[in-house]
């Protein structure tokens, strides 16, 4: 097996793990409670932890616009796939296997979707980044520094066509999410009161 | 590392998606409220009711004044002394019904919690 399918299958392996662990958390919490966790108050409160994570994730791509000087924002970007995670396991655990109201299941499908490609884009940067091998070769026989070097593949690597296309997946279907979480949350609050 | 922003018809494309979710939602709400917002099925005891606001309060949640509109004294007249004075006290200090009574957890559902938690 190459390094690259072990890679993926590891991943793959990971994420089913992830998931499955979380909504076995779900269960027992929903069994000492006789109804699912998600009815409860501190489902409730979980969403909202859940949601306030989220949210951290965006301040990565709205620093990435507006960042001086074009300087990447690296320590952001890292808490942006760190939050891309646990944002949607507290998520996982709110909601449970408790699949009934079609807006939710939609909110929920839409978020699965973004953390998914978040991964995947993770993985077609650091392949993108690998074949341009040949380039940082022909970089330093340029007398880059090696931090202009690094800089550059990056960049280089943002603009191969294949990233390219993993970002107009990844970029709507978060705003989607976002769209469809805020009817749920109107939802919630509408039904339940505020 | 430069910003490099992505097409213009990728908006508009995700703005197309978001309006036709939002439409097929709107039509939902009107429809078929339960299948797109309910946390689950209706239990046997209240499967006739056909609209939402009929037990919900929008931003409010399920008070107690929508609930006697069908649970009135006339039917409690004709349960127990003991359920129906507990009723009535329950009532006279302001507290809610769903306070141990629940639903949307299914068409046999039990809807009363002190009996789920007698299990």
């Amino acid at each position: 097996m190459s390094p690259l399918n072990r890679r993926f299958l590891l991943i793959t392996i990971t994420i089913l793990a992830t998931i499955i662990s979380a909504w076995v958390v779900e269960f027992l919490l929903s069994l000492s409670a006789h109804w699912p966790f998600a009815h409860s108050q501190p489902g409730h409160i979980l969403g909202w932890l859940g949601l306030a994570i989220i949210l951290l994730t965006f301040v990565y791509p709205w620093k990435k616009r507006h960042a001086p000087s074009g300087n990447w924002p690296r320590q952001w970007f890292m808490i942006h796939m760190l939050c891309g995670v646990l944002g949607p396991l507290l998520i996982l655990v709110h909601s449970g296997w408790h699949l009934h109201a079609g807006v939710a299941v939609l909110a929920l499908l839409a978020m699965g979707g973004v953390a998914i490609t978040g991964i995947i884009g993770k993985t077609i940067h650091r392949v993108a980044l690998q074949t341009l091998i040949s380039q940082r070769r022909e970089l330093t026989e340029q007398g880059l520094s090696q931090e202009q070097i690094e800089q550059t593949l990056d960049d280089l690597a943002s603009q191969e066509s294949l990233f390219r296309m993993w970002q107009v997946i990844h970029v709507p279907l978060a705003i989607i999410f976002m769209v469809l979480t805020i009817l749920h949350i109107i939802g919630a609050l509408f039904f339940a009161g505020l | 590392m430069a910003f490099h922003p992505l097409p213009r018809h990728t908006y508009r494309i995700t703005t197309l998606i978001i309006v036709c979710l939002g439409a097929w939602i709107a039509w939902g709400s009107f429809n078929q409220p339960e299948a797109f917002w309910a946390p689950g099925h209706l239990s046997h005891y209240h499967n006739q009711i056909k609209h939402c606001t009929d037990c919900h309060t929008p931003f409010r949640g399920t008070l107690a004044v929508n609930c006697i509109n069908c649970h009135d004294a006339e039917q409690f007249a004709g349960a127990t002394t003991t359920v129906a004075e507990f009723h009535y006290i329950y009532l006279a200090q302001g507290k809610s019904c769903s306070g141990c009574h629940t639903e949307h957890h299914g068409g046999a559902s039990w809807i009363t919690t002190a009996i789920l938690n007698s299990f």
